[in-house]
Formats: C-alpha cells, structure tokens, sequence
C-alpha cells in the first residue's frame, strides 16, 4: 500500500484507500445512473401529454448574422407549426433538429416551414447555408411544452445527488464514531 | 544507505488497488521505451499542426471550410475533450507538436539521447511563477477571444503560430519545457483533469529511488546516456499525481532499475492525494464557469452574447463586457458561490475552528468531475452538429477548390442530433455523482469528525447540484 505524504499507512489508511478506490458497487452505482438518466430522456422524449387544445402557430423569423428573432419559439406538444424564414443581411437557412427539416432563403425572400410539434422537449435549428464566421453558431430553439426530457432529466439529477450524498453516508472512512 | 544492504523494513508500497502495470506486456514496455516512441507520435501531429498554420494563414477565410477552424475547433478539441483526457489523461502533452521544434533546438537532436551542451542559456524559471497562475491567465485570454479565434481561420493560425514562436522563445532562455509546464493554457486545465484519468506513471517502489542516490544517481531526474533529465521539472520518483507528469516516456528511457510502471488505475484516484493549492483551485472555477458560458454563447439562442463575443455589436464596449463576464463569472462568482458554500459547510458541521480557506482550497477540488463532465457535455453538444464539416476540408483544405479525396461538396449535416441528450445528461449525471462522493472524501480527510462531515456536506452537495441544474437547463431547458 502506497505511503501517502506525511502519513503511516496503517489499518485505518488501508480502510481509507479501499473505500476510496472504487469498490465494485461504485462501477454498478455509476451504471444505475448512466441507465437512469438515459431512460429519463428517453421516456421524456416519447411522452404525449397534450395539457392544451392544439392549435395552429406560425412564426416570422428574421435571421441576420448570427441570430435568429426571435432566437426561441415555444408551442405545446401536437400544435401544428408554421415557420416563416427572413433573411434581412445574407442568404441564410434553417435547418430544425428532430424534424429534419430544411429551409433556405435569400434577402428579402420568404421561405416557409410546416410540420406538427408531436415531440416534447427543446429542438435547435441551425443556420444551414454558410453566411458569415460564426455560421455553425447561429442557433435558435423551439421549445415543445410541456419539456418533460428536461424534467425527467432534472429529476435524475436531483436524485442523483440524494443518492450520492446517501451512498457516501453509508460508511465513514475513518470508522463509525470518530 | 550502503549499497548492497537490505532496506529497513517499512510499509513498502505494493501496487495500490487496482492497479496493473502496463509495462508488464513485453511489447508496451519495448515500445515505450524506445527512443523514437515520443518522436513516431509527435511526427504525424506536428504534420496537421503545420497544415493547421498553413491552411490558417492563407486558406480561405470562411471558418467552415477551412482545415484549420474545423480541425483545431471541432477534431482535435472533441478528441481531447472526450477522449485524451479521460481515458489517458496527459496523452495528448505526450504528442504535441507546439514545443516539439523547440525542443530538438534544446536538445540539438531529434530522436537520439544527446549528450551535447543544450542551445539554451538554460535559466532557472522565476521563482514567483512556478504555479499555474500563468496558465490561468492565459485560458482566460484566448477564453476572452474564443469569439473571433475559433472562427476566424487567420486568428487560428496566428495562435497557434505565436505558441510555437513563444515556446521556441522560452526553450532558448530556460530549461526544460517551461512553456508546457508553466504558460502553455491547455497545459493547465490538462493537468487538473488528469487527475481524474485511469492511467498513471508512477515508481513501482520509492525505497528503491531512496537508494539509489549520490552522484550516479537520480538518471530520471538529472538524464543519462539514454535519455533526458524529466522535461516537466518532476522528479519521477517521488510522483504522486498526473498534474505535472506528461507521459514524455524520459524516465522510463532513464531508470537503470526498471522501476517506472505505467499503471491503469481507478477513476479519479488523484483527487484524493492532499496536494492541494490555490491556483489550481482557481483553474478548477475557471474551466467550470467557462463550460457554461461557452454553452450559453455557443450553442445558446441569444444573439446579443454571440455578437458581443464576436467584436460583432459595433460597439467595443460590448466585447469588453463579454470579456468581464468571463473572467468575472470564473474569478468572481464561482469562487464566491463556493466560498458562501464553504462556510455553511462549515457553520452546519460545527467546524468553526477549521478555517473557511482551507476548506475552499479543498472543495475546489470536487468540482473538478462536474467541470469534466460539463465541458464533454458541450463538446458533443456542437461536434455532433459540426463534425460534418471535416469532410469538405480534408478534401480541400485551404478552401481553394481542391478535391483531394472527392470529398470537397459533401454537405453540411447535423449527425445524430437526436443522440446529444442521451449523451449529455448521463455524462453530468455522473460528473456530479462523482462531485459529491468526491466531496465527501475531501470533506473526511478536512474534518475527520463523521457527524461534522455529514452535515457540512449537505451545502456543498447543494451548490454541485444547483451548477449541475444550471448546465442541463443550458442544453435542455
């Protein structure tokens, strides 16, 4: 067993480094909260909660380099949208995650999405026809209500830190009492 | 000690759990320790790098299409973020061509162990500089740029053309790497998340470094006939943590003993050797609160902040506000939110004698998963988005109409967008898992006392979580 600095190793060290250096019930903890979160995305991502009438919503985007305005959109889940892309400085795109949709437009033109908001959760678009230095960063959001993967996600995280906190509670390092 | 005589028996070090050294595969050990190791790396890195200076320099301006922007921004950060440090820690130091040049002009040799007097006027480094203050300083300049360098390819080349210029600079006034050890700002924040990585380079047996001293002595330390005196001012014998020890391979060249291993080891073991001091704590908050600016300015809607980042608003003010917000954010409000953390910590666990900067220095150190975890998290928030770009420019790297390899018109395309959160939140859900177990650890060996320890942990655990809320609402919210 390594010395540490300024210490003797003895019963209580080697207590200390073995706890400290990964029991198995770490790796299969830390599994637990890999899987947990990823089913939390998951499960967020796929819920259909339809707390609103759908309705029809229709958006006019002005994009200029590098940002779109308004930079983030929020429907509820099943409304079906409709985006207005106006470029006012270069030709610039829109391209929307989750959706694979893709649009383009010139100055002064009017390019058009539509598409129904069936999936929960924040959906970046992103510039998709180079217009400047900071093309790969020109993004906006649309926001899909209720955004259940971010609160599952907030959930896990929350939960994460009670357990964490818990398994470190389960055995002092320096033996009970001390 | 007399040669020949047996040591005093004392608790000798076997290898620590979890260990397994590497260097017990004959063909690790023969490929480690040949001379060309180091060099057969570095060749092949130090050729992207100089196509990197080239392509940056005189290739087009247009960011996305070209070599330099898309490797440097995108390939080698994704790599290094997600993969060298992680999983090999200081890795990457042990290939990168930025003070390769410089130190074949030291050395006045490629490959071979030199004996030959080193072109250098072979000055001490200040004494008031032997820290990573340096480091930190300089992460926060080209942090405070990050708007203009990473998507300007001339800024890119300039950059990195000025690191090589400086660190040639610096081979020829000191010894050893000074530039890697103390200046270099990706040094710095390498070094602190070494520390979480599964590999290290440690004695097998200190007593047996204990021994072997004197004028013959100490071949890691001083150089021999095989290799070099340890580049990075350690004394590998004595090493304890990744922080400082960039796997250049001198050492294990040097040892006549055969007492370097290459070990796998637990995650993280390094955050709990107590080495703890000021400046790396304030480089722990530096990278922490830049992930998440560099979340919200990047990959965040808000057209103000990317404009302000970019010099882009018109107005000069603005760039100086998004440089105060920064270096405030890193230097201010981090350390603060700690600070108030550490004194409740303090105050609940009934520990008022333990002096509340102790316990800053100490916990700064937890955060060093959470600031892993939040810095992977925004790599592959824009890689996945932006790694398509790599294609067009492999094919036509200066962006002047070449078609190397067919493959100058691929298209831009997001790759596995829906596949980021999947990714993102397991990965800070482990980074702050591993905060609070960690703080936990830091917590026992700062107060000892199981009840006191139990309670203070409640507001550290508590800020983790609130920064941890604060990232997942940047990507998710």
């Amino acid at each position: 067993m390594r010395d540490l600095p300024g210490h003797d190793a003895g019963p209580v060290e080697k207590n200390r480094l073995r706890l400290a250096l990964w029991p198995h019930q770490g790796w299969l903890a830390l599994a637990g909260v890999v899987l947990l979160a990823v089913l939390a995305v998951g499960l967020g991502s796929r819920l259909s909660l339809f707390t609103t009438e759908p309705t029809s919503r229709s958006f006019t985007v002005t994009a200029r380099q590098f940002a779109y305005s308004p930079g983030r959109l929020s429907v509820n889940q099943g409304d079906r949208v409709a985006i207005r892309l106006f470029p006012i400085d270069v030709t610039h795109g829109l391209h929307l995650d989750g959706y694979g949709l893709d649009t383009s437009s010139v100055v002064g033109g009017l390019s058009r999405l539509e598409f129904v908001a069936d999936k929960p959760g924040v959906f970046r678009f992103h510039c998709s026809v180079t217009c400047g230095p900071l093309h790969p960063f020109m993004i906006g959001e649309i926001v899909v209500e209720p955004n259940t993967p971010f609160g599952g996600a907030a959930v896990v995280l929350l939960l994460v830190t009670v357990g964490a906190v818990g398994w470190s509670f389960r055995g002092n390092a320096y033996g009970r009492g001390n | 000690m007399a040669a020949g005589t047996e040591p005093t028996p004392r608790m000798v070090p076997a290898a620590a759990g979890g260990r397994f050294d590497l260097l017990r595969l004959p063909l690790a050990k023969r490929v480690a320790t040949h001379r060309a190791f180091q060099f057969a790396l570095t060749l092949p890195a130090l050729f992207v790098f100089t196509l990197v200076i080239l392509t940056g320099l005189f290739g087009t301006a247009v960011g996305n299409a070209n070599f330099s922007t898309i490797f440097v921004w995108v390939v080698w950060w994704a790599l290094l973020i997600v993969v060298f440090i992680p999983v090999g820690g200081r890795a990457w130091c042990t290939m990168c061509p930025i003070p390769s040049v410089g130190e074949w002009v030291q050395r006045r040799a490629v490959v071979a162990a030199s004996s030959a007097r080193p072109f250098s006027l072979g000055r001490n480094w200040p004494k008031p500089f032997r820290n990573i203050w340096m480091q930190n300083v300089s992460f926060l300049a080209v942090a405070g740029f990050s708007g203009v360098i990473l998507t300007r390819p001339l800024w890119t080349g300039a950059l990195l053309l000025g690191f090589v210029v400086l660190a040639l600079a610096l081979f020829l006034i000191y010894r050893r790497r000074a530039f890697c050890r103390f200046v270099c700002p990706v040094s710095g924040f390498i070094g602190l998340y070494s520390g979480v990585a599964p590999v290290e380079l440690r004695s097998k047996d200190p007593d047996v470094c204990l021994r072997h001293c004197g004028p013959r002595g100490k071949e890691c330390l001083k150089g021999s006939s095989r290799g070099y005196g340890c580049p990075w001012y350690e004394y590998p014998g004595a090493l304890d943590r990744n922080a400082y020890c960039g796997l250049c391979t001198e050492c294990l060249k040097n040892c006549p003993l055969d007492n370097i291993a290459v070990n796998l080891r637990p995650f993280g073991a390094d955050l709990l050797v107590p080495k703890r001091s000021l400046d790396e704590a304030f480089k722990a908050f530096i990278m922490l609160a830049t992930a998440g600016i560099y979340s919200a300015t990047m990959l965040g809607p808000w057209g103000w902040l990317k404009a302000w980042a970019n010099l882009g608003s018109g107005n000069p003010l603005h760039f100086i506000g998004f440089v105060a917000l920064v270096v405030g954010s890193s230097l201010v409000l981090a350390p603060s939110l700690l600070w108030a953390a550490c004194w409740a910590a303090r105050t609940m666990g009934g520990a008022r004698h333990v002096p509340v900067g102790r316990l800053f220095t100490s916990f700064a150190y937890a955060t060093i998963p959470l600031g892993l975890a939040a810095w992977i998290a925004f790599t592959i928030g824009f890689v996945f988005t932006n790694m398509s770009y790599a294609l067009p420019v492999v094919s036509d790297p200066f962006g002047w109409g070449w078609n190397l390899f067919g493959t100058r018109d691929s298209s831009w395309t997001p790759y596995l967008p829906w596949l980021v959160p999947y990714v993102q939140v397991p990965v800070l859900a482990v980074g702050l898992a591993l905060s609070i177990v960690f703080g936990h650890r830091i917590a026992v060996e700062s107060l000892g006392n199981a009840r006191r320890v139990r309670w203070s942990l409640l507001p550290i655990a508590s800020l983790l979580a609130a920064m941890a809320l604060t990232l997942l609402w940047l990507y998710l919210g």
